[in-house]
C-alpha cells in the first residue's frame, strides 16, 4: 500500500506544480535559515572535551582594584592570573592531579631553507602538561621534559598542519625553527587536534579558530620577551621599566587551567586557592574581599559568553522564521486538500476507510516534508557558506555533520507533518456523501 | 438483497429540520433492477446516499444481503462498499490524472488483493465495456460515454452485487445513453442487482420494476400493499 | 461594495483566512524587530572614526631579525612615507582606532583621586603629525612639538609630559571646560603630571563597543617596545590606492622586518565591524526573503481561492458585477485578512522586542516601527493579491451557464 500511496502522492505533487514548489520551497528556507543559524549555534556551544570537560577547571584569584564595585557574579573576576600567582601555583604542590599555565603570543617564523618567506606564526607558550592534561595527541616525539622548561630550553612542538607546511609533514624532530631569528628545536608533532571552541583561551579573536601551529616552554618565551597577544590588564601600572617590572607587576594575563579528576580533589584545590590567597593579603596583596573560583569547561563557556548574543538572536528569529513558512505550508496545504474532496469522496464511496484516506495523505506530506527537507539541507549548505563568508574565523562553524543532517530531515518531517495534520484531518472527517453530485 | 424499513433521515441545522426520507419501506430482490424516479427534492440523492452506505439513517433498519448495515461503523461500512457495492455517478467522478487503469484500480486498492488478481479483474472489466486497449489513455481523451463505461468498468472490477447508479446517463447524448443502458441490461443479466436513480422517465420504463420517492416516501404501490400486509400480520400476531 | 458579503464568505473558510493572517502577524513581528536591530546596527557601525576614512590606509610590519636597528628604520621610515608623493602624512602609532586591539589607561585629575573616580580613555601614541594624518582638528590649544617627540622601549617607564585629548575626554575630566594647561595624574604611583595642551574634536578608541569610545588622548612617542608598527597614513584625496601599492613595495623591501598587514582604513573597518555588518547582512535577508514567502503565500492562497469559486465568481459576472467589482472583492478581502494580522502583529511585534530586549538587550523599539510595519504590509498584501484578483476578473461570465 506504500508504494501506492507514494506513487498517489506524487501524482498530487505533480498535479499543482506551482503550488508544491511554493511548498518545498517555503519549507525548505524555513529549514534552511534554521538550520544554519542552529548549526553555528550547535557547534559554537559543542563540548570541545567531552571526555574530559568535567574535570577540567578555569582557574580566577581575584587580585583587583580594591574601590571597584563588589563582585556580584563571576563574571565582574578577572579572567586571567598574574604571572607571579601562577608561577607561584606552578611550582608549588597543590591538590591538583595536573596544571597548566599558559598564554598566546607570536613571532616571525623562518625555517632558514631557501625560498621560505618568513610568516607571523601563533604561539602557545605552556607547560608540558598542556598536552597529557587537554589529550593533545602526538603525531611525533612528545612534550618537553621538565628539565627542559626549568632550563628555559630553546625548544617547540609542531601543529600537524604546521610540520605538513614547513616539513612536508616529515618526522621534523631535531629540526630547527627560528622565532625572531632565534632557532628553537622541535621536540614534537601532533596530530589533528582541533577543540572548537578553543576553550582554553577565549578572549578574543579566533575563539573558533584553529588551535596555535607551535608551541613553546613558558619560561623561554618570557625569556625571549614574546609578549602576550591576548588582553593584558592592570589595574595597577608596573612600578617601573622592563619585562622584570611587568612579572612583578598586578597585570594579569594568563590563562590558568587544572586538572581535578574528583569532586574532592576539586575541594580541597578550592581551598589551597583560598589559603593560598589569605596568605597573600598578608603581604598586602589582594585588597577585595575573597573571590577565587574554579569553572569547569562547560561552565566557564557561559561565563565567558562563548555564544555570540547575536547569534542567539539569529537562532530565535530564524525559529520564528520557521514557523512562518511552516504557518504558510498549512495554509497551502489546507487549500491544497480542499481541492482533494472530491477524489477523497469517490475513494470513500469506492470503500477506502478513513485510516487509508489518512495514510494516503500522510504519505504526500512526508513526501512533502523529505522534499522541503532536502531543499533545505542544500539552502542550510549555502547559508553555511555564506557565514563563512561573513564572518571570519568561522570555518568550523561552518559544516554539517551527521547529526546535523538528520536533524534536518528529522525537523523538516516533523514541521510538514505538524504543517499538513491539520489540513488532512480535514479531509479525513470528509463525508463521503456530499462530493459526489454534479457541482 | 435489499431491504428498507421505516428508513427515515433528518437533516438538523440549529435552525431547522428537515425530514429527507420519512418511514420508507422497500425491498429489492436478487437480481432485480429496479429504478427509483421522483422529482427534485423528493429524497432520491438520500435514498441513494443510504443505499451505498455513504450515509446513516436517522431511523428505521437497513438490510443489505442479510446483514443489518444501518448502524456500521465508519470502516465496516467502507468494507462493504468496498466489496458488495458499485457506483455509477452522473458525472462519472474519475480521476482526472490517473489513467483508465489506475482509475479502475482505485475501489481494487482497498481491497486485500495480490497485484496479479487485481490486473486480471481490471482486465477484465475494461475488456467488458470495450475499452481494454485505451487502458493507458486518460479520462479527458475520452468521450462522455466512453467515460462512462470507464466508471463502470470500475463499479465492476470487484464483482459487486448491488450496483448503484445515479443519473448514469444524465450527462449524455441519448445515444451514448442508450449504449450505457444496454450495458446496465446485460450486466443485470448476468445476475448483478441494480438500482438505477433517474429523473427520466422513459430511460425508467427500460427496468423491471419502477418505484417512485415522492416527499421522502416510497409511493410504489407493490410496496405499500405488502407493507400493510406485513403490519396486519404482526397485529394479528400480537392478537394471538 | 458591501463588506459584509465578503465577511460571510471569508466566514466559510475562515480556517485558511485564519492561517494568513496569523502568518501575517508573525512576519509582522518579524519584520519590524529584524529591521530594528539591524538599523540599530547599521547607526552603529557608521559612526565616524574621527579618521578621514576613506584616505587613509594602515599598515603593520614586525622587526624579527636579531641585528635590526629598529629606531633607525621607524626614522627612516617615517621621513620616507611623509616624504612620498600623494602622502599628506604618515605616523606610526602602538595601534589603530577602530581595530578591535589597542591600549586603554586612566587619568585622574589629583594624584591622591580614588581609582573608581579615574577616568579611563583609549592612547594612542603620535607625534607633530598625528593630527593631519588622523583627520582631526585642534578646537582648543596647541599641536606637540617635534622635540616633545620620545621614543618609548620596553626599558622606558617615564610618565608623558603632554598630551592631547578628545573633546569627550576633556569633558569626562574637566566637566567645566577650559582643560587645555590643566594637569592629570595617570594613577597614585606616577611620579610627575601630565598636561594637557590641546584638545581636538573627535576619534575612537580601538573598541567599538566600549562605552565611552570617544574619550581619546595622543601622546607623544613613538613607540619600540614591541616589534609591532602600526603605521596610519594618509593620502591626499584620490591617491590612496596608488599610494598604498608603493607604501606596500617599500615596507617590504628591508629584510629582517615584514609587512604583515596593509590595508585600506575602510577595510580595516570593515573586517572590525565583521560580526556587525554579517548581522545586518543576515536580518537584511530575514526582512526580504520572509516578506516574499509571504507574498507568495498570499499569492498561492487567492490564487487557489479564485479557482475555487471560478463558478460563483461567472454567475456573480452574469448577475452584473462589472470587472473592478469582483477584483475589490478579492482586494477587500485581502485587506480584512492582513489587518486582522496585523492587529495581531503590533501585539506580537511588541512581545517579541520585550523579549529580545530583557533576553538579549537589543533595546526598545520606536512606536513608529509599528505603523511603518503596518503600512508597509497593507502595501504587500496588496500588491500580493493583484495578480489572483485580476484573474478573478477574468473569469467570462458565460461560466455561470455551463454546467461543469
Amino acid at each position: 500500500m506504500f508504494s501506492y500511496y507514494l506513487k498517489l502522492a506524487l501524482r498530487s505533487i505533480r498535479r499543482n506544480p506551482v503550488l508544491s514548489t511554493l511548498m518545498v520551497l517555503a519549507l525548505g528556507l524555513g529549514i534552511g535559515a534554521f538550520m544554519t543559524t542552529y548549526t553555528v549555534y550547535y557547534l559554537m556551544s559543542g563540548d570541545p572535551i567531552p571526555h574530559k570537560s568535567d574535570v577540567l577547571y578555569a582557574v580566577q584569584l581575584d587580585n583587583w582594584d580594591p574601590n571597584d564595585p563588589p563582585t556580584e557574579s563571576q563574571r565582574d573576576v578577572q579572567p586571567q592570573l598574574t604571572w607571579r600567582d601562577a608561577e607561584y601555583l606552578m611550582h608549588n604542590p597543590t591538590p591538583a592531579s595536573d596544571q597548566a599555565a599558559m598564554y598566546r603570543t607570536g613571532a616571525i617564523v623562518e625555517t632558514g631553507s631557501e625560498g621560505q618567506t618568513p610568516f607571523e606564526g601563533n604561539i602557545r607558550a605552556t607547560y608540558p602538561s598542556f598536552f597529557p592534561m587537554f589529550d593533545v595527541p602526538f603525531r611525533y616525539g612528545r612534550p618537553w621534559d621538565l628539565a627542559a622548561e626549568s632550563g628555559h630550553e630553546r625548544v617547540v612542538v609542531l601543529s600537524r598542519k604546521m610540520n605538513d607546511e614547513l616539513f612536508e609533514g616529515e618526522n621534523s624532530l631535531g629540526r630547527t625553527v627560528k622565532f625572531n631569528d632565534t632557532p628553537f628545536q622541535v621536540v614534537g608533532v601532533l596530530d589533528d587536534w582541533r577543540p572548537t571552541p578553543r576553550f582554553y583561551q577565549v578572549d578574543s579573536g579566533g575563539t573558533f579558530g584553529d588551535a596555535e601551529d607551535f608551541y613553546v616552554p613558558l619560561n623561554t618565551a618570557v625569556d625571549r620577551v614574546f609578549l602576550p597577544h591576548g588582553n593584558v590588564n592592570c589595574w595597577l601600572e608596573p612600578d617601573g621599566g622592563g619585562i622584570e617590572a611587568f612579572l612583578r607587576s598586578e597585570c594579569v594575563w594568563l590563562q590558568f587551567w587544572a586538572e581535578l579528576a574528583t569532586p574532592d580533589e576539586a575541594a580541597s584545590y578550592k581551598d589551597f586557592l583560598d589559603n593560598y590567597v589569605r596568605s597573600q593579603k598578608e603581604t598586602g596583596r589582594f585588597p577585595r574581599p575573597l573571590n577565587t573560583f574554579i569553572t569547569p569547561v562547560m561552565e566557564w563557556m557561559d561565563v565567558m559568553e562563548v555564544v555570540s548574543t547575536d547569534n542567539r538572536v539569529l537562532v530565535r528569529v530564524a525559529f520564528l522564521f520557521l514557523l512562518v513558512c511552516v504557518l504558510n505550508t498549512v495554509g497551502l496545504l489546507l487549500a491544497k486538500f480542499l481541492g482533494k474532496c472530491p477524489e477523497v469522496a469517490l475513494r470513500r464511496a469506492m470503500g477506502a476507510s478513513r485510516r487509508a484516506i489518512f495514510s494516503q495523505n500522510l504519505v504526500e506530506i512526508g513526501l512533502i516534508g523529505v522534499l522541503g527537507g532536502a531543499v533545505g539541507l542544500a539552502f542550510a549548505w549555502l547559508g553555511l557558506q555564506l557565514i563563512d563568508k561573513l564572518y571570519r574565523g568561522y570555518q568550523h562553524l561552518v559544516h554539517l555533520d551527521a547529526v546535523m543532517l538528520v536533524t534536518a530531515l528529522v525537523i523538516a518531517v516533523a514541521a510538514s507533518i505538524a504543517a499538513g495534520l491539520y489540513p488532512v484531518w480535514r479531509v479525513t472527517r470528509l463525508a463521503p456523501a456530499g462530493f459526489l453530485k454534479t457541482q | 438483497m435489499l431491504k428498507m424499513t421505516d428508513v427515515s433521515k433528518v437533516y438538523r441545522t440549529e435552525l431547522i429540520e428537515t425530514h429527507a426520507l420519512r418511514n420508507l419501506n422497500l425491498e429489492v430482490s436478487e437480481g432485480e433492477f429496479v429504478a427509483v424516479t421522483g422529482p427534485s427534492g423528493s429524497g432520491k440523492t438520500t435514498f441513494l446516499n443510504i443505499a451505498g452506505l455513504l450515509e446513516k439513517p436517522t431511523g428505521g433498519s437497513y438490510e443489505l444481503d442479510g446483514e443489518d448495515v444501518g448502524r456500521l461503523s465508519d470502516d465496516a461500512a467502507a468494507r462493504i462498499r468496498n466489496e458488495k457495492v458499485g457506483f455509477i455517478f452522473q458525472s462519472f467522478n474519475l480521476i482526472p490524472d490517473l489513467n483508465l487503469y489506475d482509475n479502475v484500480d482505485v475501489p481494487l486498492r482497498y481491497r486485500r488483493w495480490s497485484g496479479k488478481q487485481r490486473r486480471k479483474a481490471i482486465e477484465n472489466a475494461l475488456e467488458l465495456v470495450g475499452l481494454a486497449s485505451r487502458a493507458n489513455y486518460l479520462p479527458s481523451q475520452l468521450s462522455g460515454g466512453q467515460q462512462q463505461r470507464v466508471a463502470i468498468a470500475r463499479a465492476l472490477a470487484g464483482q459487486p452485487r448491488f450496483l448503484l447508479a445515479d443519473e448514469p446517463t444524465g450527462n449524455l447524448d441519448s445515444l451514448m445513453a442508450r449504449q450505457v443502458m444496454d450495458m446496465l441490461e446485460a450486466i443485470n443479466g448476468e445476475g448483478t442487482t441494480i438500482v438505477m436513480v433517474t429523473h427520466d422517465q422513459e430511460l425508467a420504463r427500460r427496468a423491471q420494476r419502477n418505484i417512485q420517492v415522492l416527499d421522502g416516501q416510497v409511493s410504489d404501490l407493490d410496496t405499500l400493499y405488502q407493507a400493510r400486509v406485513d403490519r396486519l400480520a404482526r397485529e394479528d400476531s400480537a392478537h394471538v | 461594495m458591501a463588506i459584509r458579503p465578503i465577511l460571510s464568505a471569508l466566514s466559510r473558510n475562515a480556517t485558511g483566512a485564519l492561517l494568513i493572517a496569523l502568518q501575517i502577524a508573525l512576519t509582522m513581528a518579524i519584520i519590524t524587530n529584524a529591521t530594528f536591530i539591524l538599523r540599530e546596527r547599521t547607526a552603529y557601525i557608521e559612526r565616524p572614526s574621527g579618521l578621514d576614512e576613506e584616505n587613509t590606509l594602515v599598515a603593520v610590519t614586525t622587526d624579527f631579525a636579531a641585528d635590526l636597528d629598529s629606531r633607525a628604520l621607524l626614522a627612516r621610515d617615517l621621513d620616507h612615507l611623509n616624504a612620498m608623493p600623494g602622502v599628506r602624512a604618515a605616523i606610526v602609532s602602538h595601534s589603530v582606532p577602530v581595530s578591535g586591539s589597542g591600549n586603554g589607561e586612566t587619568y585622574q585629575v589629583a594624584r591622591d583621586t580614588p581609582s573608581n573616580e579615574a577616568v579611563s580613555f583609549g592612547n594612542f601614541s603620535a607625534d607633530e603629525n598625528g593630527l593631519e594624518a588622523l583627520g582631526l582638528e585642534l578646537v582648543a590649544g596647541r599641536n606637540f612639538r617635534p622635540e616633545e617627540i620620545r621614543w618609548r622601549t620596553l626599558e622606558s617607564h617615564e610618565n608623558q609630559s603632554v598630551v592631547l585629548v578628545s573633546q569627550a575626554l576633556a569633558d569626562a575630566l574637566f566637566p567645566d571646560g577650559n582643560a587645555v594647561g590643566q594637569l592629570v595624574w595617570e594613577g597614585p604611583t606616577a611620579e610627575s603630571p601630565t598636561e594637557i595642551i590641546g584638545v581636538y574634536d573627535e576619534m575612537q578608541n580601538a573598541w567599538p563597543t566600549s562605552s565611552n569610545v570617544d574619550r581619546t588622548s595622543l601622546q607623544p612617542f613613538r613607540d619600540l617596545s614591541t616589534q609591532y608598527r602600526h603605521f596610519i597614513i594618509r593620502a591626499e584625496p584620490g591617491q590612496r590606492d596608488r599610494v598604498l601599492s608603493e607604501v606596500e613595495q617599500y615596507l617590504g623591501e628591508e629584510r629582517g622586518r615584514m609587512l604583515y598587514v596593509i590595508r585600506t582604513y575602510e577595510e580595516q573597518k570593515r573586517r572590525t565591524y565583521a560580526q556587525d555588518i554579517a548581522m545586518v547582512r543576515l536580518l537584511t535577508g530575514v526582512v526580504v526573503v520572509l516578506g516574499t514567502i509571504t507574498a507568495f503565500g498570499i499569492v498561492g492562497l487567492a490564487w487557489f481561492s479564485v479557482t475555487q469559486r471560478r463558478k460563483q465568481i461567472g454567475t456573480r459576472r452574469a448577475l452584473g458585477a462589472r470587472k473592478r467589482d469582483v477584483m475589490a472583492h478579492f482586494m477587500i478581502e485581502n485587506w480584512l485578512i492582513t489587518t486582522l494580522g496585523l492587529i495581531l502583529g503590533t501585539a506580537g511585534a511588541l512581545a517579541l522586542n520585550w523579549f529580545l530586549d530583557t533576553e538579549y538587550q537589543v533595546g526598545r523599539m520606536p512606536l513608529w516601527y509599528l505603523p511603518a510595519g503596518v503600512l508597509a504590509l497593507w502595501v504587500l498584501g496588496q500588491l500580493a493579491v493583484l495578480a489572483p484578483a485580476r484573474r478573478a476578473a477574468a473569469v467570462p461570465p458565460a461560466l455561470a451557464t455551463r454546467s461543469v
